[in-house]
């Protein structure tokens, strides 16, 4: 019973790592249209400025604002610069895909060179704190995580729905030619969304470096994650997102105590493939199959 | 040879083709008319196998073909053309006309190519990337594609949208050169004048139901045809 | 049109005599390895530019073939003895079958949703072989591989591939073997419809040309190739490990596909020959390699889409113009 709890606790946090990262593809895919295969190198970044900045003596809730930022802004160059270039009708549409693979390459080898392929350790004070609760042990760095996931929640669920640039965003993500009708300034809003989904990634990879080691290659499985959750809760659905991220937790926490620890990373795939075959649309999803 | 009975077809909360039936006999040119909105382009679209209709049929020389895909009906002899330009933009004319004679094999498809090139008056753009053509001879190579797959039954869609009277008039004589080889036509137009010149038998649709068929110098005498289009206020 | 075909032509008789003197001029082991290689990358590449130039799908689990080409091998030497041309057919017949399973479902999907599958399906294809116990190698891979034994058609008696040179011949066989598969495809009907489709696929089917037929054509016949260069570089290595299997080799066989040209019959050989050629020429460390690597693709993405070949295209048509 107490591993039961345990787990589905774990669960949870995981889901809204996973969350995080999740929410950035599917709002970068929703309005800009374009699937960003790098996101999990910047969730590898916003590691490495946490590592950095912390081994500096930066104190630990700075740096969960600040990295984020950091790599946001990162992110609006990358936008700007490349993205946006590569966007033309000219070109085949296949090009910031490949770009963003690209992208990948060049960050991934970036932090080879830079960091190094050692893993680093972060050390958080938080980290060894711990509610014990007699049957259920949680740490402090999974409350951070918890209590910030609701709050990012909270704010970009009223950014969206109350501010006007979230609501442009919605617009150029249902239809963008009416949008620049309406004179919706869709520039400003590509590298707002940008900014924001990469934003998210960065946090992402924050809160969890406390919880584990840091290397170059950790934004792998974090990115092959978001995009097995953005595909089955739907490209460009946030809910579908929020949703599918958390169950995805929990289903990989309570399967792998249950049914099998090494195919932990698998259910994800699983799953796409799954929901591929039967439903492409994804459960809340809105492109649909052709033909 | 075409037979539609009870057609419908359902957009989430909108029905865009509300039981529609209606026949077309082997050789007939027939016209889908109506106002915007009201259907024309859904109903081609669900004959075509281009999308699976809600409920209803649709019967070819008696075989129901309701929800086949659209090679597969060209195989069968339907063939349509699309609304909006549709081509092979970066290829030239010859190689628009080619890939339409797909389905034909070895000689004959050389020969086809070379008689549609000349019927369709199209020889002399050869070589020429489609997407470099005016628009009159773009549509009229749409056409002429559409012919290479040696169709049955041609399904047009506002083939005369966008042309000026001298164009529209050399579309009717491409029209009546279809008609004399056989080929039964079903056009979705707007035109009416057009319309009331090529087609035999029209059939109306307004807001996905059909609201008459018959000859074209009486339905379009109907009130409730003329109502669609102006609206129910007299006109002094 | 005539010229053009003359310039094709002898471009193709060039690169015959090409690849089957060099070994006259080069004997360091270490330049046949990169030539071996490079055979083995283009055949890949020719496989997946079928896929992602002519079809426009692009595929992001080539290599999956190539691993499940590789492993079949593997499993069949290591385990049940087998090391001749049965071994390369079961090979080809394993990935075709798994290229069936894997293809008819997804190249109905629209868009991107193509390309997340075809990741998942080598992320799970990973985690099989490194489960797979002894029966797989697990992470370590799978040594001890036997080499490839071919029957002599002339004197009747089996002789088996040792040297490196005789290796390359052998991947050099295979990448002609590829071309050809390659050349006739793109010159016939099919190739015409996958450019029809590419161009249309609308209007493609409304002529009679079934896109998912074809696609799928075009599929299986990158993926048998792929699963034989498998097969070839297990049987010249005589060691296959996980890593073939990586998400990475498809990054850089997409990446060899657009530098040297999608949808061009040439650009996956010259872009296999400059994506294997020259990261070992320069000998870089791993990370400085990559870099160089990712900041070419980026350029030739952002700036010459075409390709290399592309490029040299648009230069001789300008050159014929004025």
């Amino acid at each position: 019973m107490q591993l039961l709890l345990q787990s589905i606790v774990n669960g949870f946090v995981d889901g809204f790592g996973y969350v995080l990262m999740a929410v950035g593809l599917t709002l970068v895919f929703g309005i800009g249209r374009v699937i960003n295969f790098a996101h999990g190198e910047l969730y590898t970044l916003g590691a490495f400025l946490a590592v950095l900045f912390i081994g500096h003596q930066f104190p630990y809730f700075s740096t969960v604002f600040i990295a984020p930022i950091l790599v946001g802004l990162l992110g609006i160059v990358i936008e700007r610069f490349i993205i946006r270039r590569v966007k033309k009708p000219g070109l085949s549409i296949w090009a910031p895909f490949l770009a963003t693979l690209a992208l990948l390459v060049i960050l991934q080898s970036l932090y080879l060179i830079i960091f190094g392929p050692d893993p680093q350790i972060v050390e958080n004070p938080y980290a060894y704190d711990s509610i014990n609760m007699g049957f259920l042990t949680i740490t402090g760095q999974d409350l951070i995580v918890s209590i910030l996931f609701f709050v990012v929640v909270f704010c970009l669920t009223w950014f969206i729905r109350k501010t006007r640039y979230g609501m442009a965003m919605r617009a150029v993500s249902q239809d963008r030619d009416t949008s620049l009708l309406m004179g919706i300034d869709i520039d400003t809003i590509y590298t707002l969304t940008w900014f924001l989904g990469v934003f998210l990634a960065a946090l992402a990879g924050v809160l969890v470096t406390p919880k584990s080691t840091v290397d170059p290659y950790i934004g792998r499985m974090p990115l092959l994650k978001g995009l097995s959750i953005v595909i089955v809760g739907g490209l460009g659905s946030v809910e579908g997102a929020v949703v599918t991220g958390i169950c995805l937790g929990l289903i990989e926490s309570l399967a792998s105590i249950y049914i099998s620890p090494s195919f932990k990373d698998g259910w994800g795939y699983l799953l796409v493939i799954l929901v591929l075959l039967f439903r492409p649309r994804g459960l809340l999803g809105r492109t649909v199959r052709r033909g | 040879m075409l037979a539609i009975e009870a057609l419908t077809k359902r957009f989430g909360g909108v029905v865009a083709v509300d039981s529609v039936s209606f026949g077309v006999n082997a050789g007939e040119v027939v016209g889908l008319i109506g106002p915007n909105g009201a259907g024309k382009t859904t109903v081609l679209n669900l004959v075509t196998g281009f999308s699976r209709p809600s409920a209803g049929k649709v019967l070819f020389n008696g075989k129901e073909v309701t929800g086949t895909p659209p090679y597969a009906l060209a195989k069968l002899g339907i063939v349509r053309t699309f609304q909006t330009t549709s081509l092979f933009s970066r290829m030239t004319v010859l190689e628009n006309v080619r890939i339409g004679t797909h389905l034909r094999a070895g000689r004959r498809q050389c020969q086809a190519i070379g008689a549609i090139l000349e019927e369709m008056s199209l020889a002399k753009f050869r070589d020429f990337a489609a997407n470099s053509l005016p628009y009159g001879v773009q549509r009229r190579l749409e056409i002429a594609v559409a012919l290479a797959a040696d169709p049955k039954l041609l399904l047009l869609d506002e083939p005369a949208a966008g042309m000026n009277p001298e164009e529209t008039h050399r579309l009717i004589e491409e029209l009546k050169l279809i008609i004399k080889k056989n080929i039964t036509i079903i056009l979705v137009e707007h035109n009416m004048r057009f319309v009331a010149q090529v087609c035999q038998r029209i059939v109306v649709l307004h807001r996905g139901r059909k609201i008459a068929e018959g000859v074209p110098g009486e339905v379009l005498e109907l009130p409730q045809v003329i109502e669609i289009y102006l609206g129910k206020r007299r006109y002094a | 049109m005539g010229q053009r075909k003359r310039v094709d032509i002898a471009i193709l008789c060039c690169l015959t005599l090409i690849t089957f003197a060099i070994p006259w001029a080069v004997k360091s082991s270490f330049y046949i390895h990169i030539l071996i290689m490079s055979a083995i990358n283009a055949v890949l590449a020719i496989g997946l530019n079928l896929c992602m130039g002519f079809i426009g799908e692009k595929s992001l689990g080539h290599a999956a073939f190539y691993g499940i080409g590789a492993y079949t091998t593997a499993v069949l030497s290591v385990h049940f003895g087998l090391s001749g041309p049965l071994n390369l057919l079961a090979a080809l017949f394993v990935t075709l079958v798994c290229a069936l399973i894997i293809g008819i479902p997804s190249l109905r999907l629209r868009g991107p949703y193509f390309a997340i599958v075809t990741l998942g399906f080598v992320l799970i294809l990973q985690l099989l072989v490194l489960n797979g116990g002894a029966f797989t190698g697990g992470p370590m891979g799978l040594p001890g591989i036997k080499r490839l034994t071919l029957p002599n058609i002339l004197t009747g008696r089996p002789f088996t591939l040792s040297t490196d040179i005789q290796y390359y011949y052998a991947a050099v066989v295979c990448f002609w073997l590829a071309m050809i598969v390659s050349i006739v495809s793109i010159n016939s009907r099919v190739g015409r419809a996958w450019l029809a489709i590419r161009e249309n696929l609308d209007l493609a089917e409304s002529v009679g040309i079934s896109a998912f037929r074809y696609k799928l054509a075009a599929f299986l016949m990158g993926a048998g190739l792929a699963g034989l260069a498998g097969a070839l570089y297990t049987h010249y290595t005589a060691f296959v490990s996980p890593r073939i299997v990586d998400t990475w080799i498809n990054v850089l066989l997409a990446a060899m596909v657009i530098v040297g040209g999608e949808g061009t019959l040439l650009g996956p050989v010259v872009g296999a020959v400059v994506l294997t050629a020259l990261p070992e020429a320069l000998r870089f460390a791993e990370g400085y390699r990559m870099l160089l690597f990712g900041v070419i693709l980026l350029i030739v993405i952002m700036f010459a889409p075409q390709g290399i070949v592309g490029l040299a295209a648009d230069f001789a048509k300008r050159r014929r113009r004025g």
